[in-house]
């Protein structure tokens, strides 16, 4: 080994810290090498003036300064109170997080509730009930009416269901698909009129609603003609009655209706106390005497179903027909009935 | 599960961690000057050194709650000084690279640096002035090593701190240690000859 080497390994070896290997080969370079037996003693030397240095004291007043500091340092601490204060560049941070928090969880209640609330608003005005005036009529005016009781069905849009123009038209489509379903028809007539494409029913109509009777008494007077000394509604004040629902477009569908019942052969008109009943009985004996062509049309108060009797059930018919209600003959073309004679049974309340 | 290291300061330190100062102030007094050494051979600085001993015992006091016994009161505290010491020395270079020498620095001879006289017990005028002489030298030769070697010779050669002790205090393996110090001392030899002459 040469002698860089054994002076690398000079201090382990004064540590006791080689193998006994290198013990030997550094006691035997030792013994023969002059300048590294000098760094073995330089570095005995060396290790002996550490150890000698001097220990300083501390000063006199190291403890108590420190004693000092730390009792300071526990005063500040003190309090429960101040216990509850941490230094700024803690405190600030956590209040600043703590703002952030309080708002994300405040955005996001806000946005979870948000839903709720719509759907909590008041609740917007019912359907519109359709009245007589006020189907071909979407103004503010009608909806008023139409939570009028007794009034006749809502419907969604009166102006997209019942254009001005087609309102009789489309009731008497209407009424001609609901024909058929007894148990509907019975329903709704157990309800109350039903005005086509409505879909929903309405109340019965109380007998003593003024407006309404006076509607019944407008049409009452159109088709029939008599006035009637219990209904005394000028025209001009039954015309001003309808406006008042939006009864224009309603005005509109009764020409209609007695435009056909001018065309119709037999009329008969059966004064009822409740109407939707009597329809239902109406179709009912019509059905059971094979009638034909069935078409009903319903309005307030007004209930006419045409349909094609053969001539000899016509006098049954109208047996039958004042099991009803009292019924009134207003044409005279029912003498010269024929085979297949077409008859306009108009239902009507009494009161 | 680490065994609790046995220890004279167990029940002081027990009663610190309860809130009794004098407790704390007993165990200032017992561990004062060993760490005042220690600091001041890192630093070479007397009065740095004091104001590293009061921040290390400061800090003692305040983690005194979270020390587990795992190992000695002392060791763990020498671990303190230690590492304030290594700050307190990078701060003395960065400030001497910045401003340059300050007037208050010791004078500059031939021989090494003339240091503050630390207190010490040595009773003779004249045999104090040539030992100073020598010590600071010493001390000179010391601040030229390297932190990693001056911290394994001082708690070593000064101090008669264990290798395991050493490898608790600086958190180094036993291998380490011992080639930190082989180093240490052969350099610090090479030091003292160039500064001292023949040793």
């Amino acid at each position: 080994m040469e002698c860089k080497g054994i002076r690398e390994r000079l201090p382990a070896y004064l540590e006791k810290g080689v193998t006994p290997q290198e013990e030997t080969l550094i006691e035997r370079h030792l013994s023969t090498c002059r300048k590294c037996a000098r760094a073995l003693l330089d570095l005995k030397r060396t290790g002996e003036i550490v150890k000698d240095l001097d220990r300083v004291e501390p000063p006199p007043w190291m403890t108590q300064k420190v004693m000092s500091r730390i009792r300071a340092e526990e005063e500040k601490k003190g309090s429960v109170i101040q216990k509850l204060f941490f230094p700024l560049h803690v405190k600030i941070p956590i209040q600043a997080f703590a703002t952030v928090v309080i708002a994300v969880v405040a955005i996001y209640v806000f946005k979870a509730v948000e839903p709720q609330m719509k759907t909590v608003q008041p609740p917007s005005a019912p359907e519109q009930v359709f009245s007589k005036g006020e189907a071909p009529e979407p103004s503010p005016g009608t909806k008023t009416d139409s939570k009028a009781p007794g009034s006749k069905t809502a419907v969604k849009e009166p102006a997209k269901l019942y254009p001005k123009e087609g309102l009789a038209r489309r009731a008497n489509e209407k009424s001609k698909e609901t024909l058929g379903e007894e148990k509907r028809v019975s329903t709704e007539s157990k309800e109350g009129l039903s005005m086509p494409g409505a879909g929903t029913s309405i109340p019965a109509e109380p007998p003593s609603q003024p407006a309404v009777v006076k509607k019944g008494e407008a049409i009452q007077d159109r088709l029939e003609g008599p006035p009637r000394s219990q209904r005394a509604i000028p025209a001009p004040a039954a015309k001003e009655k309808d406006k008042a629902v939006g009864g224009i477009g309603l005005t509109k569908s009764l020409s209609a209706v007695k435009e056909r019942a001018r065309a119709d052969q037999t009329r008969a008109t059966v004064h009822v106390v409740d109407v939707s009943t009597a329809i239902k009985e109406v179709e009912e004996l019509l059905i059971r005497l094979g009638a034909l062509k069935m078409e009903k049309e319903s309005l307030l108060n007004l209930a006419v179903i045409t349909a094609e009797l053969q001539t000899e059930k016509m006098q049954e018919l109208f047996v039958d027909l004042m099991q009803i209600g009292e019924v009134g003959v207003s044409s005279p073309s029912l003498t010269s009935a024929g085979e297949g004679t077409r008859i306009r049974i108009e239902i009507v309340n009494k009161n | 599960m680490k065994q609790l290291a046995a220890d004279d300061d167990d029940e002081l330190v027990g009663l610190c961690q309860k809130g009794e100062l004098d407790a704390f102030e007993a165990l200032v007094e017992k561990h004062q000057r060993k760490m005042l050494n220690i600091a001041y051979r890192m630093i070479g600085d007397y009065e740095a050194a004091c104001e590293v001993v009061q921040d290390a015992f400061f800090s003692a006091y305040k983690s005194i709650r979270k020390f587990r016994g795992e190992a000695k009161f002392s060791t763990w505290l020498c671990s303190i000084v230690i590492n304030l010491s290594k700050n307190r020395m990078k701060q003395m270079r960065t400030r001497l690279q910045r401003e340059g020498p300050s007037i208050d620095d010791p004078v500059e001879t031939e021989e090494g640096q003339l240091r503050r006289d630390p207190p010490s017990r040595e009773p003779s005028a004249l045999e104090q002035l040539e030992r100073k002489e020598i010590q600071t030298k010493v001390q000179a030769c010391i601040n030229s090593l390297d932190d990693e070697y001056r911290e394994v010779l001082v708690l070593r050669d000064i101090q008669g701190f264990t290798y395991d002790e050493i490898r608790d205090i600086l958190k180094i393996p036993d291998g380490t240690v011992k080639s930190r110090l082989f180093r240490a001392r052969d350099a610090l030899k090479d030091c003292l000859k160039e500064v001292l002459g023949d040793l």
